[in-house]
């Protein structure tokens, strides 16, 4: 790892931190800096592949559509974002609201502990704070929470467990890597298309209540989300 | 005087975004308010003829832009209402003739003389959209309540957040009762759940709509129309005025009630 580092510190200021990686942006115009780094992931596929990244952007205000966008870009290339560093005020208060961690020194603290550093409680998830509207795919190799409907016409493909604090009304397909044991959670359900794992959920499938998917015997067994 | 910029949006086609513009910016006009209206759809530019104004087009958007002309000269200012105008679209060229850049900085140069700048946007979410969205500091989404006008309306209000524009406020056109009644279409309690924004206005289907539209006489003039007193009170409350909504209900009772007294003599 340290060979490998050394040979792209030229491209990117990278530094490791336990297991997680940090990555220090220039001061460049942010697009053009995400377009770069972007395909500098690209070149070095196997290097980020399940990282968890840790981003530097100095005194960037960077806003919440644009960190999204990242967040998004980087879960599509099975990188996990976790914390943001900024001098900006408003980047700080827009990681945070995306759940991100914002100070340097939890991250330190917790590589020297040897704890495995997670931004949800120990487990590879992404938090969309929001409702996720007609036209937004959201694929992770993680699990994905949404506080929010999924409305028709998103999609959610994630290789762990989905949970929706709303009504799922688009497609939302769980356990994609193949894992029968994933859940499916939503307070909801009339989507236009569920799975878990290779199983399918029948058509017209509307359920009003708080509801969580598992598999039984190769069959979606649906049962009472409780607390 | 410092204009608030609306832009007036739907994804899909055909829901009424150029009837709503138009109704709208005469409404706002006949309140007092100075409006210009500014069609963005270059290529296929409609706003003109709902407003009645498409045989004084001298200059459009895109020569404002080419520099060609000020825009003063493309500025038409209706007869009607001395406190309206129109910026019209361009029928020969085509959206890449306008960038984003571009549409804020003229929005911006009449800023400051207008009450209200209502752009009529283009279907779609590509370039045009994106023209239309850029100067905007605020957003109208319209769709009728069909499955799919209601997706791509759900897609576009997305578009708007994304572009911090929002949150966009909704109106509803083209709504029934009848088929509401019979469930034939969806319930706006239904739309409203599903898009998740504020109601600005429900325009009730009134063929009154298309007559005007084909006159070149927005419906608002028409005080019998329905829509039309529905869109000026779209206008009110973009004024800031607490107006409840319309009663779509009123007007089925009194048919049957009508219905039950022909009946009886009958």
């Amino acid at each position: 790892m340290v060979e490998q580092l050394k040979n792209i510190v030229h491209d990117f200021k990278i530094k490791g931190i336990g297991d997680v990686l940090l990555v220090r942006f220039g001061d460049g115009i942010w697009e053009e800096e995400l377009h770069r780094f972007l395909d500098f992931i690209e070149k070095k596929k196997d290097f980020f592949l399940e990282a968890k990244l840790a981003l530097d952007v100095g005194e960037r205000n960077v806003k919440a559509v644009q960190m999204a966008d990242l967040r998004d870009a980087l879960a599509e290339r099975g990188i996990l974002l976790i914390a943001i560093f900024s001098e900006s005020k408003q980047t700080k208060n827009t990681a945070k609201t995306y759940g991100l961690e914002i100070e340097p020194e939890r991250i330190r603290t917790s590589s020297q502990k040897k704890t495995q550093f997670m931004p949800n409680g120990g487990e590879n998830a992404i938090v969309y704070p929001h409702t996720l509207r007609s036209g937004v795919k959201v694929k992770y190799f993680g699990s994905v929470i949404v506080i929010g409907d999924v409305n028709p016409g998103a999609e959610i493909e994630a290789e762990g467990n989905v949970v929706v604090w709303g009504c799922v009304r688009g497609s939302v397909l769980a356990g994609t890597g193949g894992d029968e044991s994933v859940v499916i959670c939503a307070l909801e359900l009339k989507p236009l298309h569920l799975r878990i794992a290779n199983i399918e959920a029948k058509k017209s499938l509307h359920i009003k209540n708080p509801v969580k998917i598992n598999c039984q015997e190769a069959e979606l067994h649906f049962s009472d989300w409780k607390q | 005087m410092t204009a608030r910029i609306i832009t007036i949006t739907s994804g899909k086609g055909g829901v009424g975004k150029t009837t709503a513009t138009a109704n709208i910016s005469v409404a706002l006009a006949e309140l007092g308010r100075k409006v210009t209206c500014i069609d963005s759809d270059i290529g296929l530019r409609n706003l003109d003829v709902v407003l009645g104004l498409e045989n004084r087009i001298v200059y459009d958007v895109v020569d404002v832009i080419e520099g060609h002309c000020k825009i003063n000269q493309a500025m038409i200012r209706d007869k009607r209402f001395e406190n309206l105008f129109l910026i019209p679209a361009a029928q020969t060229r085509d959206k890449n003739s306008v960038t984003p850049a571009e549409m804020i900085d003229l929005c911006e140069s009449i800023r400051p003389e207008m009450d209200f700048i209502l752009i009529d946007s283009p279907a779609g979410i590509e370039g045009g959209f994106k023209n239309a969205i850029a100067p905007a500091d605020e957003a109208i989404v319209i769709t009728n309540p069909d499955v799919s006008a209601v997706r791509d309306a759900d897609r576009i209000i997305g578009l708007i957040e994304a572009a911090e524009k929002g949150p966009a406020r909704l109106i509803l056109n083209r709504i029934n009762p009848e088929m509401i009644k019979r469930g034939d279409m969806m319930e706006a309690d239904d739309v409203l759940e599903l898009l998740a924004v504020k109601l600005l206005g429900i325009i009730p289907e009134d063929e009154n709509v298309l007559v005007s539209t084909n006159k070149g006489q927005p419906v608002v003039l028409n005080p019998k129309s329905r829509a039309g007193q529905a869109f000026k009170n779209v206008a009110l409350r973009l004024t800031g005025q607490d107006v409840p909504f319309v009663d779509l209900s009123q007007k089925d009772d009194f048919i049957k009630r009508i219905s039950k007294v022909f009946n009886k003599e009958g």
